[in-house]
């Protein structure tokens, strides 16, 4: 009797990540695609809180399985595929987050028939961003604002820790930090979130 | 000084808490001062609020996604890099191959730079290496006189750091040679030290 798809799947499903790896490596794809399964709902989570816009979070993720896949042999240590994704997805996200706001900075002129010269600034557009509109309450739709005006690693590890609910030891090594700073940068975003929404809160 | 005064940064220890981090003992001090503290359990309370608060963030939007398209989007762009460009590991493979090649070709050139440099620098004039093979296998009837004058067969190698001594200068390589024409076997080649 032949074996099916799904007879080599569910084995793949049970198996570590650093075996997954060993397979992906070798060339099979399966393998890799487990480990999209596995990871695909925590990266897109992490670019989304980090960029505040689903399609750029989605591509994110995308742009962070390829490049996952064509540096899988320079993982040491496969049994940290996790944390070595997200921080691959954790800077594609700021990279990306850099570069728009790069071009919020540029105004765009726009030649009118009159010639009339009109500008544009994309930032106000920001504030109309898909997470804002649909958040239920003002406390979040403030939270999302002032996160966003945090230093990068208090945000990030904001986000990692207490939303993506990462212990702190992973977000450490995402992070490439101890994991005392970990918690003083959590501790540091959640008393300046305290402070400006003390009327939300 | 009351127990509050005592904890340097009360702030950083309810956020520890909050978060499971304190050691039963610091957890049971804190727990008496919020028992008896308004303000702070206010403040644990704020937390608590905002942990919630962050836990919400973008989770319906989040729910939208089609995963399972995202899935096969993902694994589509990777099955169309492999087409394209092969398995990254086996690009790799191929790299350190020329790498390796290249190295080889390049020791290879270094080692016959330093043996010629160093027989061109000894005195008499230099030696062909291959020729002495040529000229032990016997050489054809017709070579003229004047190349087969000019081989030398290197019979005795010293590498060694020298001191300087006149006509030679410090740290020369010791090389001994003989010269034969072609009418001459091996055996009968003189021997003269360099």
């Amino acid at each position: 009797m032949s074996r099916t798809n799904d007879d080599y799947a569910k084995p793949l499903r049970d198996a570590e990540d650093s075996e997954l790896v060993r397979l992906a490596r070798r060339g099979e794809l399966p393998a890799f695609d487990v480990l999209v399964e596995r990871y695909q709902r925590r990266a897109t989570g992490l670019a989304y809180r980090l960029l505040n816009n689903r399609d750029d979070a989605m591509e994110t993720t995308q742009e962070a399985f390829l490049k996952a896949f064509d540096k899988l042999g320079s993982l040491t240590r496969p049994e940290r595929f996790g944390s070595w994704f997200l921080r691959i997805v954790s800077n594609l996200s700021l990279n990306r987050r850099r570069s728009r706001a790069l071009r919020k900075s540029f105004p765009i002129a726009i030649t009118t028939d009159e010639n009339e010269r009109a500008e544009i600034n994309i930032a106000d557009k920001a504030a109309d961003s898909p997470l804002e509109l649909t958040l239920a309450g003002d406390l979040q739709k403030k939270i999302v604002e002032v996160m966003h005006e945090l230093p990068e690693m208090q945000r990030e590890a904001l986000i990692l820790f207490s939303i993506e609910k990462l212990p702190q030891k992973e977000v450490a090594r995402i992070l490439s930090c101890s994991v005392e700073a970990v918690k003083w940068h959590v501790f540091t975003a959640r008393k300046k979130l305290r402070e400006k929404l003390k009327d939300y809160l | 000084m009351s127990d509050k005064q005592n904890i340097p940064d009360l702030e950083f220890e309810l956020s520890e808490y909050l978060d499971g981090n304190l050691p039963a003992h610091e957890a049971a001090r804190l727990e008496k001062l919020l028992a008896e503290d308004n303000e702070l359990r206010q403040q644990l309370q704020d937390y608590a609020s905002l942990n919630e608060g962050l836990s919400k963030i973008g989770r319906a939007e989040l729910e939208d996604i089609d995963y399972d398209r995202q899935r096969s989007e993902v694994m589509a762009a990777i099955e169309r890099k492999v087409l394209l460009e092969g398995y990254p590991a086996r690009r790799r493979q191929v790299a350190i191959r020329w790498m390796a090649g290249g190295l080889a070709a390049a020791a290879a050139v270094l080692i016959v730079a330093s043996l010629a440099l160093q027989l061109f620098r000894s005195e008499p004039q230099p030696t062909i290496i291959s020729s002495v093979v040529t000229a032990e296998a016997g050489l054809p009837k017709d070579v003229p006189s004047v190349v087969a004058s000019s081989i030398v067969k290197i019979t005795d190698f010293k590498p060694a750091i020298t001191p300087a001594q006149p006509g030679r200068a410090a740290g020369s390589v010791l090389v001994s040679v003989s010269s034969f024409t072609q009418s001459q076997t091996p055996e009968e080649i003189p021997m003269f030290p360099m």
